[in-house]
């Protein structure tokens, strides 16, 4: 891949298009390339008998150019199977059954997509300086290269379930899988002392664990047609090997925990009286009464990064979505609920600020402590300090929901009456979105849980509309 | 059936057998950055890595730090020189984890200079020895600094390449101190009193080396040696005087004058700092975050001419703007 520019300005006039036509005032040029390449061979074998027993297999060989020589190949294999029982001859005259079939599949996968030439030594340019007035070019030796780097692997197991009842009117699939990535090629920090940024290195490893479950019944009594089908799914991640825990702003990466858990200080209500405070392990300079109270976890009477803890995780679980549907007649009506049974989010900045820096509050801060307020929900407000704004605890929420996403109730005319208007179908309509939300989460839409208030929230959307085809 | 399978399995394998040779098709060298076992070749690689190292003068961001002191402070208790003013920081601050980092990274580039440039050949020793002064006295410089912040810290020399070697204790002040001010004594011996060429002015000379040397006895109480050095620099042959109007000093047309020892350079859409930009006034499209304190003011007797020069007070004229300067709307 190369790129090669110019700049200029300063042109007579938009007729004058060639660079040489511009003003050399300012005139800049760049140029970039690289090249990188990969070498792969792949196949598949696939067998299937009397449409009951199903096997695949796959592999991949691939070189990637990315790495050192030695490190450069990775083998790829997969496997998947599958019995169709409702084939088997004790099933096939069961005439309830539609379908009944088991999956299973276990496959392997490669990841190489780092930057270029990581696995070099190598000086870098633009490390400049002036010197009287004249720019001097200067190199120097900026990132550490890692020469062992090879692929990174993500091994998965499935094991699925396929039901499907009374003519296929009822239908489950249920699948549990375990996915688990190792060899992750991250920049895991280093010592700084060593002066040079981190390298690529193939050290950490994730796992994710999760199930699936789907489940549908249509049927019909008499002139009215109905279906609901409901999702289900979980997933639980957890970080199995990564060094040092990483953490910035409110999050940490660390070796037991899910990625980006929420990290803090554990709060444990607010100070009401300067005694407290002074009998309290050393929180800051100005804290006070009607301040958070951080917990002393390791008991060493000051509150520090050492007394962080995980405080929840942003990883939706138990995501749910239901469907009904009906139909009688002209009518027809469909609605479909969302939501999520368990998640934290967190607010930050004017959320839990007060009106200090950015000019807007909540309501909220009208129950703040104050002397006279002291059984408050909100801490005191302090000018010019955001002790009480830490990651911690107090500002955690609950953002689990349940949503009527969307909902739509219409009428398409019946033909006789189609026939005496001339045109060939009408309906009417009526449709809301995001209608309802039951949750425990303030200021912030559960769906987009974290952080500032500088996004516009979603809208209940009410339309009617008027379908006529002539 | 059977010999279906097994025929299609012979042709995986030998796809798989194929694929598996290594080869002159993947060995492109990189066309946009210089792979380090072709450096250190030639005179031209020990110039440009010692002008790499220059840019490390400005981790000292000497007015900002003066924001944390009793001579400046700030209105804005937020940012890094407020937050370390207040005493309400610890490891995790911006400029503590950022000053480290960079002097870190800096001293390695000198390192590089040090430990590598004997190595180039067909190269003048007299350059040779001129440019490992250079870098000797930008790693001292670097290392006052750290000691002067942090106290006792690792004393890196060599450049590292395993990421273990990184781990390494705190050396002690006293020994760091010691070690950078013999470094000093080999410099002040390879470098030159002045540069003869253009291009070279601005790069660290006999009298920058002993300027820094006269400053780490003086913040480290060897007083005797502070003086010592600074008398060196004193003598005719250097050239340093004092220019006969102070706020001279500082015109743009007035770079690199007599009074320069060792500067920080800067250009004009090249290279610029922001230092006009973090202390002037609001009037002036600044943003005032570091203000001078009424003790500093003081320090300077009345009717000194350098008030004028270095403070806008309340009621002077406004120079950038026009006006009369009212502190608090402008």
């Amino acid at each position: 891949m190369k790129k090669t520019g110019g700049f200029r300005r300063d042109f007579y006039s938009n007729d004058l298009q060639e660079l040489d036509t511009g003003s050399t005032e300012g005139q800049t040029n760049e140029g970039k390339g690289n090249e990188w390449a990969m070498r792969s061979a792949f196949g598949r074998v696939n067998y299937a008998y009397h449409d009951k027993y199903l096997l695949e297999a796959n592999f991949r060989y691939d070189g990637s150019f990315r790495f050192a020589k030695g490190n450069r190949y990775g083998f790829f294999p997969s496997f998947s199977g599958a019995w169709r029982i409702s084939e088997e001859p004790f099933l096939k005259e069961k005439e309830n059954l539609g379908n009944m079939k088991v999956r299973v599949s276990w496959g392997k996968l490669g990841n190489q997509n780092i930057d270029l030439y990581q696995y070099i030594h190598t000086m870098s340019l633009g490390q400049n300086y002036t010197l009287n007035g004249q720019l001097v070019n200067g190199i120097a030796q900026t990132a550490l290269a890692n020469e062992l780097i090879s692929w990174e692997t993500t091994t998965s197991f499935d094991v699925g379930f396929d039901l499907g009842l009374w003519k296929n009117k009822f239908t489950l699939t249920a699948d549990f899988y375990i996915r688990k990535t190792d060899d992750i090629l991250l920049k895991r920090d280093i010592p700084l002392t060593v002066g040079l940024d981190a390298p690529f290195q193939n050290v950490g490893s994730v796992k994710n664990t999760g199930w699936e479950l789907a489940l549908a019944y249509q049927d019909k009594i008499g002139d009215f047609e109905y279906s609901v089908i409901g999702t289900l799914s979980d997933v639980k991640n957890k970080i199995l090997k990564f060094g040092e825990k990483s953490t910035w702003d409110w999050y940490v990466n660390m070796e037991g925990e899910s990625i980006e858990s929420l990290y803090g200080y554990v709060a444990e209500g607010l100070f009401q009286t300067q005694e407290e405070v002074d009998n309290h392990a050393f929180q800051h300079t100005m804290t006070g009464p009607g301040d958070v109270i951080y917990k002393d976890i390791n008991n060493d009477g000051i509150i520090n990064g050492d007394d962080k803890v995980v405080i929840g995780s942003t990883i939706p679980c138990y995501s749910y979505g239901i469907t009904l549907n009906g139909k009688y007649k002209g009518f027809g009506m469909n609605l479909f609920f969302n939501g999520v049974g368990k998640c934290n989010g967190y607010q930050m900045g004017a959320l839990i600020e007060g009106p200090i820096w950015d000019g807007f509050t909540t309501k909220e801060v009208l129950d703040r402590w104050t002397p006279e307020n002291t059984d408050a929900s909100w801490p005191r407000l302090v000018y010019n300090t955001v002790h009480n704004q830490e990651p911690s605890s107090f500002w955690i929420q609950n953002t689990s929901y349940f949503r009527l996403k969307n909902v739509q109730v219409g009428y398409t005319l019946p033909k006789p009456a189609l026939n005496k208007l001339h045109v060939s179908n009408v309906r009417v309509y009526v449709s809301g979105e995001n209608m309802f939300t039951l949750t425990k989460a303030k200021n912030l839409d559960p769906e987009f849980p974290n952080g500032r208030a500088t996004y516009y929230p979603q809208t209940k959307i009410f339309s009617l509309g008027l379908d006529v085809t002539f | 059936m059977k010999t279906r399978v097994k025929k299609l399995l012979y042709a995986l394998l030998l796809v798989a057998v194929c694929g598996g040779c290594d080869g002159g098709f993947f060995d492109t060298e990189p066309t946009d950055r210089i792979s380090v076992d072709k450096f250190w070749t030639q005179e031209k690689d020990g110039i440009l890595v010692t002008n790499g190292c220059y840019p490390g003068l400005s981790v000292f961001k000497m007015f900002s730090f003066e924001g944390c002191s009793d001579n400046a402070c700030t209105a804005q208790v937020w940012i890094d020189a407020g937050m370390i003013a207040n005493g309400s920081f610890n490891s995790s601050q911006d400029w503590v984890k950022v000053t480290w980092k960079n002097a870190y990274a800096n001293i390695r580039r000198t390192n590089d200079v040090i430990t590598y440039i004997d190595e180039i050949p067909d190269m003048d020793d007299a350059l040779k020895n001129r440019l490992k002064g250079e870098a000797l006295v930008i790693r001292a410089f670097l290392y006052n600094l750290m000691t002067s912040l942090y106290g006792d810290v690792p004393f890196i020399t060599k450049p590292i390449t395993l990421i273990e070697d990184g781990k390494q204790p705190r050396e002690s002040k006293s020994v760091i101190v010691d070690a950078i001010l013999k470094d000093l004594d080999e410099a002040v011996n390879y470098l030159p009193i002045r540069y003869e060429t253009n291009e070279d002015k601005g790069r660290i000379t006999r009298g920058a080396a002993l300027a820094v040397k006269a400053r780490i006895c003086l913040y480290n109480g060897m007083y005797k040696e502070a003086r010592d050095a600074a008398s060196q620099i004193m003598q005719a042959e250097y050239g340093y005087q004092l220019l006969p109007d102070y706020a001279s000093i500082f015109d743009y047309n007035h770079e690199m004058n007599a009074e320069v020892i060792l500067d920080d350079q800067y250009m004009p859409d090249l290279r610029m700092h922001d230092s006009f930009r973090t202390r002037g006034p609001r009037s002036a499209q600044g943003l005032s975050e570091y203000v001078p304190t009424r003790s500093l003011v003081d320090e300077y007797q009345v009717g000194d001419t350098r008030i004028v020069a270095n403070f806008l007070l309340p009621g002077d004229e406004n120079p950038y703007v026009g006006g009369i300067f009212k502190p608090g709307s402008g």
